[in-house]
């Protein structure tokens, strides 16, 4: 007994050690200080959050590597869950241990005066600001990327089903088009479902621009909607069907990436970070972007990600070097061709290496768009940061239950005017 | 003779209806053991296939090169290991304490026992993390040990298990003037053995596989634990489910290799009926 | 002597007191204070009664309360006659392979909450699922167990009681073969059937046991998280989702700390008089021993 006493105690202390090693060796940056990021020292990693780097061919990862190879600096690129970014990064900063940057789409109002101000670094590199995020006259969210949302059909299936798709901007054709066509190719092959779209807000906010809606608006001293809105949410329940979209993509969260990669789904709406990852992954049929339906005006919704940078994280310094040196226009065309991005600043000319057609499409898109999408997201991603309180994805979240049938769509509006007004207007 | 043939014929049937309920159990895990062998394509083609045709051990490559397992292996262990052995020394004292001593606040102290059972972290889950943040515990590996140390589940065990324990025992031992100290540490901890073994190993799959301390507590992936690496495929727009399902069964090798070591103390139903509280 | 003793005793319990106090007293009383505030992680603004007058007004609490209830209600009977139907299989004589079987039926007990989420749901996946391709294959329509809320709420129970059975299935083994043998043989000369047994001489034997799992039981699905997080997400729509996630995701992810403290408070009262009153049985069940 002594003897395993003994053994227990013994463990407890190897470990014990262990841990105070492991504690001490990756600590996230409280020292004061920093390493001088030029010394090429073993120093402390800056942290960068971003989610989905894995599914997007690993851009990130390679130009931090490519960063550390040419300045010592080392940096840890951190793939976080997507819905799990804004909470884990709060957390952190409740603890006063914030990352040095990271690649967001969301804020939180407690990040409120802790994002470093960019700026300079966005003037010096020219990166378009008016889509960052400026709070009183501080660029604190420069933009990283442009995504837009768009169309992908299943090639394949359209021929053997026989049917049309438009190939150039002159026959676009309309959404009642749109649903015949893809009802066609469900019914003439052995395709499972007509189309998926993301359980994502984004993606739904441009199906609502199609039909003439202006999203969610303030007017006076509440936040208001028209009437298109509602019926084009009408009609969106009615696609879910789960016969031309399947209901389990938006109310039980499965994936409408790997259901349209299995081949069995006609027509994908998604954006423009699919591109890459289709390229190098689809390999048993052949996908095709397209122009997307419309009903009233053309729309895409720009999206993609900021880029901040966290004070107090220690190493405000180097995360400013880096950043500057990422918006550089060689390495930034680097980036935006590897990851499949658009680019945001006004002198990067990007060629990419997979499907560039599918990227002129998109072009065409945002060139084509109605300017509401553009301005309503980046005005809502603002009032993340600067209300009392962070709206998630709310009217994703009421037509989650709208599908499930726990609510009506009209009452689904309703809930989120009210939430907006109560979260934007005090 | 009549009777004999109905024996035998209930034993033929309850047998069958026991391993015909044993499959479906352990069919899950079969099924995702199948999967997690099938390349990446194969997953998805339509038709599904119960068998893999060309089975191939990529995926486990893939995710071994994708998450550090290593890391996430030592990090898991370092706090299942030192928090059970914590959690052993701290329950068995407070158990004995519990059971040998009469005062009136240690009866008090039992009943506040209790009622941790009641308010689990998982109740107060912000309030905790005011706490955690308070206590400068934040992102490390000692946010996840310290708090989980104390258990009322345990301090039940050994209590059960020394109030069993004749006082007379004790008293000789006082008689031949050793203190209480001495006492606990040479004659009832060795003698309560079967307990701390048990409750060794309930603690350790407890830390292996907790999930609320380390997603409130955890931030660097430098120190995630293997649940907490897991949640960041499960929790991620589009899961890739080859990288999952071969996850999945890397994080269970060492939980199976514990009972295959273990397997003794764990099936041994009478020091499990201990737990009794 | 006593006085030392007093001495002695404290430091045994030191260490679990200041735990105590650390880890469960500062936290209940800040989850208290918390609970009367408007508090976002910055600064907490006292607002008296207003989040629980709000909460009871607040219909996806009422739904994550009532969700919680319905599936304590059904999983914990379920737990407890699947587990005890195992235990009585692998203690009867007429059973072969016992060992076998109960490592198999252990299984479960090894694999953490999230990776059985992972497990069920790549069974029941909609599309690509184990079970709907069966269902299929034998000529029946695919079961939306993901998208429609009730059987998503079938597939968690599923889940639940197959996670479950493992470690109830061994304190029941425990209790059933410490039963007297004399009680069988007496049954057996008054001629009692396999069932007349159970029901007369093995049930009520193991009466208290039975009311340890059930208490057990109680508060592992009342605090249900992680798995159903990993199975479904609390979805379709918030179907699934049970309390411990709807406060999580309320004080973590909205960062309404006063208002998800106020479920917690409202929550722990509901532990505390089921506690109470299953102590009370307890107590009347002990009596009968």
């Amino acid at each position: 007994m002594k003897k395993l006493l003994f053994i227990l105690i013994a463990i407890l202390f190897a470990t014990l050690v262990a841990c105070s090693g492991s504690e001490s060796g990756s600590g996230s940056g409280d020292s004061a200080e920093g390493n001088d990021s030029g010394s090429g020292s073993s120093g402390e990693k800056m942290q960068f959050y971003v989610s989905g780097d894995k599914v997007e061919g690993a851009a990130l990862t390679t130009m931090a590597e490519k960063y550390t190879e040419e300045t010592g600096t080392e940096i840890e690129v951190v793939d976080v869950p997507y819905d799990d970014m804004v909470t884990k990064i709060t957390n952190m900063m409740r603890a006063e241990e914030p990352p040095a940057l990271a690649r967001i789409t969301g804020f939180n109002p407690a990040w409120q005066g802790k994002l470093m101000d960019l700026t300079d670094v966005a003037e010096a590199n020219n990166v378009r600001a008016e889509m960052g995020i400026t709070v009183e006259d501080e660029l604190v969210a420069p933009p990283l990327d442009l995504t837009a949302v768009g169309m992908f059909i299943n090639k394949d299936l359209f021929e053997e089903a026989g049917v049309e798709y438009p190939t150039s901007e002159d026959n676009i054709w309309t959404w009642e088009e749109f649903v015949n066509a893809i009802e066609t190719v469900t019914k003439n092959t052995d395709a499972q479902y007509g189309m998926v779209m993301d359980n994502s807000e984004h993606r739904l906010n441009a199906f609502l621009y199609q039909h003439g809606s202006k999203g969610f608006y303030q007017e006076g001293d509440e936040y208001t909607t028209n009437e298109e809105t509602t019926e084009a949410l009408q009609r969106f329940v009615e696609l879910n069907d789960n016969t031309i979209m399947p209901k389990a993509v938006w109310t039980a969260g499965e994936d409408a990436s790997s259901m349209f990669k299995s081949g069995r789904v006609a027509a994908y709406m998604s954006g423009s970070w699919q591109i890459s990852d289709f390229a190098t992954n689809i390999t048993d049929f052949e996908w095709q972007s397209v122009y997307m339906p419309y009903e009233e005006v053309r729309a895409t919704n720009l999206g993609g990600n900021y880029l901040v940078g966290f004070e107090g994280s220690g190493q405000e310094e180097q995360a400013k070097e880096f950043i500057d040196w990422l918006y550089q226009k060689e390495n930034y065309e680097e980036l935006a061709t590897h990851g499949g991005y658009l680019p945001v600043t006004t002198d990067a000319e990007v060629e990419y290496e997979k499907a560039p057609e599918a990227y002129e499409i998109y072009q065409d898109e945002i060139a084509a768009t109605d300017p509401i999408a553009s301005q309503q997201r980046n005005e809502l991603v603002r009032k993340q940061l600067v209300s009392q309180r962070a709206l998630g994805s709310v009217l994703a979240e009421e037509m989650i239950n709208a599908l499930n049938d726990e609510q009506a769509v009209e009452q689904a509006v309703e809930n989120v005017k009210s939430q907006m007004t109560e979260a934007y207007i005090e | 003779m009549n009777s004999k043939l109905n024996d035998k014929f209930a034993t033929t049937m309850l047998t069958a209806a026991l391993f015909i309920i044993a499959l479906m159990y352990l069919f899950p895990i079969v099924w995702l053991l199948l999967s997690s062998l099938k390349p990446g394509n194969e997953l998805f083609s339509y038709p599904l296939k119960i068998f893999p045709d060309n089975p191939t051990l990529d995926g486990y490559a893939y995710s071994w090169q994708t998450m550090e397992f290593i890391k996430y292996f030592i990090n898991t262990l370092i706090v299942a290991v030192v928090t059970t052995v914590l959690t052993v020394l701290a329950s068995a004292s407070c158990g004995f304490a519990l059971a040998k001593y009469n005062y009136k606040w240690l009866n008090a102290f039992l009943i506040c026992m209790l009622a941790t059972t009641m308010l689990p972290t998982e109740v107060i889950m912000n309030p905790t993390f005011s706490v955690i943040l308070n206590l400068n515990l934040y992102d490390s590996l000692a946010g996840l040990v310290i708090p989980s140390i104390s258990t009322a589940t345990g301090i039940f065990m050994f209590r059960q298990y020394f109030m069993t324990v004749p006082n007379d025992l004790l008293e000789s031992a006082r008689i031949d003037g050793a203190n209480e100290g001495k006492i606990f540490f040479q004659l009832m901890l060795p003698i309560a053995k079967p307990v701390a073994i048990t409750l060794a190993i309930f603690s350790f799959q407890w830390r292996w596989n907790d999930y609320i301390w380390p997603l409130i507590v955890l931030s660097d992936p430098n120190k995630y634990t293997v649940q907490i690496a897991l949640r960041s495929i499960v929790g991620a727009d589009n899961i890739d489910w080859v990288l999952l399902l071969s996850s999945s069964i890397i994080s269970l090798v060492p939980m199976i290799i514990i009972f295959i070591v273990f397997q003794r103390y764990i099936m041994d139903t009478g020091a499990t009926s201990g737990i009794k509280g | 002597m006593k006085d030392t003793n007093k001495k002695w005793a404290f430091i045994f319990v030191a260490a679990n007191l200041v735990l105590f106090l650390l880890f469960f007293a500062w936290p209940a009383l800040l989850g208290v204070y918390y609970s009367l505030t408007e508090y976002n992680g910055n600064v907490a603004t006292f607002i008296g009664l207003e989040n629980y007058i709000n909460l009871f007004q607040d219909p996806s609490f009422y739904k994550a309360m009532s969700r919680t209830f319905l599936y304590t209600l059904i999983g914990v009977p379920l737990v407890y006659i699947t587990s005890l139907f195992v235990s009585v299989m692998l203690t009867s004589n007429h059973t072969k392979g016992k060992n076998i079987a109960k490592i198999i039926f252990f299984f479960p007990w090894l694999v953490s909450p999230i990776v059985v989420g992972v497990l069920w749901r790549w069974m029941f996946g909609e599309s690509f699922g184990f079970v709907n391709f069966v269902i299929q294959a034998i000529g029946g329509n695919p079961i939306p167990w993901s998208s429609n809320g009730d059987f998503a709420f079938i597939v968690v129970l599923f889940a639940t009681a197959w996670a479950g059975t493992a470690f109830n299935m061994l304190i029941f083994i425990g209790a059933i073969i410490s039963i007297p043998r004399s009680l069988y043989e007496a049954a057996d000369v008054d001629g009692g059937s396999g069932w007349q047994k159970f029901w007369h001489v093995t049930l009520p034997s193991i009466r208290s046991t039975s009311f340890l799992v059930i208490l057990l039981a109680v508060f592992n699905l009342m605090k249900e998280f992680p798995m159903v997080q990993s199975l479904t997400n609390g979805g379709p729509g918030t179907d699934t989702t049970f309390i411990v996630q709807y406060i999580y995701e309320t004080g973590f992810d909205q960062m309404r700390v006063g208002y998800a403290s106020a479920a917690s408070m409202v929550l722990f009262v509901i532990l505390l008089v089921f506690s109470l009153l299953q102590f009370r049985f307890a107590k009347g069940g002990k009596a009968n021993e």
